[in-house]
């Protein structure tokens, strides 16, 4: 038995480390660890409640307006006007989000995960070598991989112009707030918008979706490993758009879908460095502080679990719920995509499942985000006054790039008392929990092949299939479980 | 014969942060990311980065490599800290692997470093990682250099995130041998070429705020200072340079500024839809100065 440490794993956001146990050149045990303390939740404690869109974008710089909706959400609940928010305002959060996911997939291909396949430049040396190894493609393809990679980001930069002329720069848009978003359309920013946005469905259908489907083919074997527990969550959009591709449930691996719902979700410590003190018998049950020294901690990430399952979240769980969930004519799209890449969707959890199915919801949401432009209605405003209550709770669920993304905030005295969040990489990175039952990540790596030590490749490919996300998932909370009462 | 290419070798590390100074900084438009990685960015002149986490194509300590000879002083290099540095008890420091801690790691590459680019408000001032009540004990570079006895050469790009034009355009300059720290920084260190004006200087609404033509509510025309713009006391050239292309920005939607750039963000004084109450014309450009004399 051999113990390998990585760490660095690089071409993913923040820092992990992941250490694997071999034997007999397989991994028989996992731990992932999340290695960064943040406390965003803890800064959030006794500000003013509109703050909170601003203060969790900085949760993560790659996915900031999924956090900055999400947020949005749980204050417009908290305040009892969920409703009342025009529909131009959730459209164009709509938009936001879907361009969002489809920028940031594309950016996972081409400049994070997509380089354990292939390389951007001729000669790999400097930031990108050493060579790729296991090179499959041959050198056409290479050369086309490396016209893409170009594009690719490109495409993510269109992105980020609509995000900016819809709700103002990015990373870190200041136009997400309570209550809609300031912008009052008019015809040229629909056409500012959906012109760029037909740019990126024509990347994705050109380049993205044939390369994804073309690694299928080139690594067919990653189709048949690197699967999770095969227990799958996803919350939906959460904006009120019904042409959304996102569907919400919980989809166990023995079976049929069940509605989401909250009360189900526990998060636990145990192998987390926290140490949970007393309830103190109010609203907020227990408290958990950082602990600098725990024996059997070895992770800043908790362990969140659906019904006691490890469930695990991101395109491939959206596809999952999605085809249980999902509108006909969405899913017969599908089909014909995974049949492309040979591959299908009752096999679909595995490595190369993961990247494929994030081509195919890239694909999924710029169409959406196409169908969110052309129903703005220009003139008409996107925002209401949001009064701050005085007390109130409020949950926001929606996806973003990596996954199912929940925020709840209490509010006390017109502060908040209060704020969490439980973010997808949280699922996918998440360590055991008390039951001794692997997180996502943990568990996908075992069984894979290591044929020495250098050669960590198919772990590797399976960690960053996840498109793991440390800032998101390394948070201080405070509350033990998310009540479905408290809505 | 033609010049030999000069290089300026990068360390880019990231501590306490979010990553998104990266992606602002490879949002740049002119030149593209892949031209600021793989071509030369000035006549003669590339930009070698040698590290940066969330790029490389290596992993663990093949990828750190590089880190620890920039660390024993092989070579020459300009380090980049993204982030604020966690000063708080070891386990709260997290690490980039081997085996060193992100405070030390950081002394150690200031040290020998030609000068140190505090990239993002949380670098140069503990910003977001820092904010109340400080849960990582995090602090700006600059502060951390000087409590561990070092006088370092330290340039902030401040800004949640920065603009790209600010990042390239100084690493630009640095490369080129025209960037002067002590010519060319104000007193919070930021380039004055980039950060020498209050936002609401040349802010498209300030016709409004000066005849009082408020807006009350998101989306109303007129200027936002009731609705907690901090543009009137932020330094930043966002309303002349726009962003993401030069498309748009925060008040071009019709956001108030969070004055991201300020060592004061985020812990205003109010919050960020709250309004500032002692702003005045016409001494509005010495608001700062002025606190200062009051005791901030
Ligand atoms: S207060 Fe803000 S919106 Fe008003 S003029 Fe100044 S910068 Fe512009
Ligand atoms: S306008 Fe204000 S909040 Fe927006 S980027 Fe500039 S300084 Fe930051």
């Amino acid at each position: 038995m051999r113990r390998i440490s990585i760490e660095p794993v690089t071409r993913v956001e923040g820092h992990l480390k992941v250490e694997v146990e071999v034997s007999d050149g397989r991994v028989v045990r996992a731990e992932s660890s999340g290695l960064l303390f943040r406390g965003v939740e803890l800064v959030l404690r006794g500000r003013d409640p509109r703050d909170a869109p601003v203060i969790t974008q900085r949760v993560c710089g790659v996915c900031p307006q999924s956090h900055g909706i999400a947020a949005c959400l749980a204050l417009e609940a908290a305040a009892g006007m969920r409703e009342a928010v025009p529909r131009n305002g959730e459209l164009i959060r709509g938009m936001v989000m879907a361009v969002q996911h489809a920028a940031d997939h594309i950016l996972h291909f081409y400049v994070l995960g997509g380089l354990d396949y292939f390389s951007p430049v001729p000669h790999a040396v400097g930031l990108f070598g050493p060579t790729t190894e296991d090179r499959r493609l041959v050198d056409q393809e290479l050369d086309r991989m490396r016209r893409h990679y170009v594009e690719a980001l490109e495409t993510w930069r269109l992105g980020q112009e609509v995000i900016s002329l819809a709700v103002g720069r990015s990373p870190h848009s200041t136009g997400l707030l309570p209550g809609g978003v300031p912008l009052v359309p008019r015809e040229d920013d629909i056409l500012a918008w959906r012109f760029r946005i037909a740019r990126m469905r024509d990347f994705i259908q050109r380049c993205y979706l044939p390369d994804a489907q073309l690694l299928c083919r080139r690594y067919p074997e990653y189709l048949q490993m690197g699967s999770a527990h095969g227990d799958f969550l996803a919350y939906g959009a959460g904006v009120i758009c019904d042409s959304a591709p996102l569907y919400a449930g919980f989809l166990p691996s023995e079976g049929e879908l069940h509605p989401l719902a909250l009360e189900r979700i526990s998060e636990g410590v145990s192998r987390s460095w926290y140490r949970e003190t007393e309830e103190d018998g109010e609203a907020v049950p227990s408290r958990l502080e950082p602990m600098e020294s725990k024996a059997e901690g070895y992770s800043w990430i908790k362990a969140p679990r659906y019904q006691g399952r490890a469930a695990e979240v991101g395109p491939l769980a959206q596809l999952f719920v999605g085809s249980q969930a999902g509108q006909e004519e969405f899913w017969s799209q599908v089909a014909d995509l995974l049949a492309g890449a040979g591959a299908d969707l009752e096999g679909l959890s595995s490595t190369m499942g993961r990247n494929l199915a994030r081509a195919i919801m890239a694909w999924l949401m710029i169409q959406w985000a196409m169908q969110c432009a052309d129903s703005v209605a220009p003139g008409e405003p996107a925002s209401v006054a949001f009064e701050v209550p005085r007390e109130g709770e409020g949950i926001g669920l929606t996806e973003a790039p990596r996954g199912a993304l929940l925020h709840w905030v209490v509010i006390r005295n017109a502060k908040i008392a209060s704020y969490r969040i439980i973010s997808p990489t949280t699922w996918n990175a998440s360590p055991r929990d008390h039951a001794g039952l692997p997180g996502p990540m943990e568990r996908a790596v075992v069984g894979l092949p290591v044929a020495d030590d250098e050669d960590l490749t198919a772990v590797l490919r399976t960690v960053r299939s996840f498109d793991p996300c440390l800032a998101c998932a390394v948070h201080l909370v405070e509350l033990k479980k998310v009540g479905g009462e408290t809505r | 014969m033609p010049e030999l290419t000069r290089s300026i070798k990068i360390v880019w590390l990231h501590a306490v942060g979010c990553t998104g100074c990266s992606i602002s900084t490879f949002n740049s438009t002119y030149p593209h990311a892949p031209q600021i990685l793989l071509e030369e960015i000035l006549p003669g002149i590339r930009v070698e980065i040698l590290f940066h986490s969330t790029l490389m194509k290596a992993h663990g300590s093949r990828a750190l490599k590089p880190v620890r000879e920039a660390a024993a002083g092989r070579f020459p290099f300009l380090l980049v800290v993204e982030g604020a540095i966690p000063v708080g008890p070891q386990s709260y420091l997290g690490g980039i692997g081997g085996g060193k801690d992100l405070p030390s790691l950081v002394e150690d590459l200031a040290r020998h470093c030609t000068a140190t680019v505090a990239l993002g408000t949380c670098a140069a001032y503990g910003g977001l990682a820092a904010a109340r009540p400080n849960p990582g004990q995090c602090r700006g570079v600059w502060d951390f250099l000087e409590s561990r006895g070092l006088e370092a050469a330290v340039i902030n790009l401040p800004g949640c995130p920065p603009h790209p034009d600010w990042v390239i355009g100084t690493l630009a300059a640095v490369a080129a041998g025209r960037f002067d720290v002590t010519r060319d920084l104000d007193d919070e260190l930021r380039p004055v070429m980039y950060y020498g004006t209050l936002v609401h200087q040349w802010c498209p609404r300030r016709a409004s705020f000066d005849e009082g033509k408020f807006a009350k509510k998101l989306g109303d025309p007129g200027c936002l200072y009731e609705l907690g713009c901090k543009g009137s006391i932020t330094y930043g050239d966002c309303p002349q340079r726009h962003w993401n292309n030069r498309v748009s920005w925060c008040i071009g939607v019709g956001a108030p500024c969070s004055g991201c750039t300020q060592p004061e963000f985020p812990d205003w004084l109010g919050g960020f839809q709250e309004k500032i109450t002692d702003v005045q014309l016409p001494t509005i450009g010495e608001y700062w100065q002025q606190r200062r004399e009051r005791g901030r």
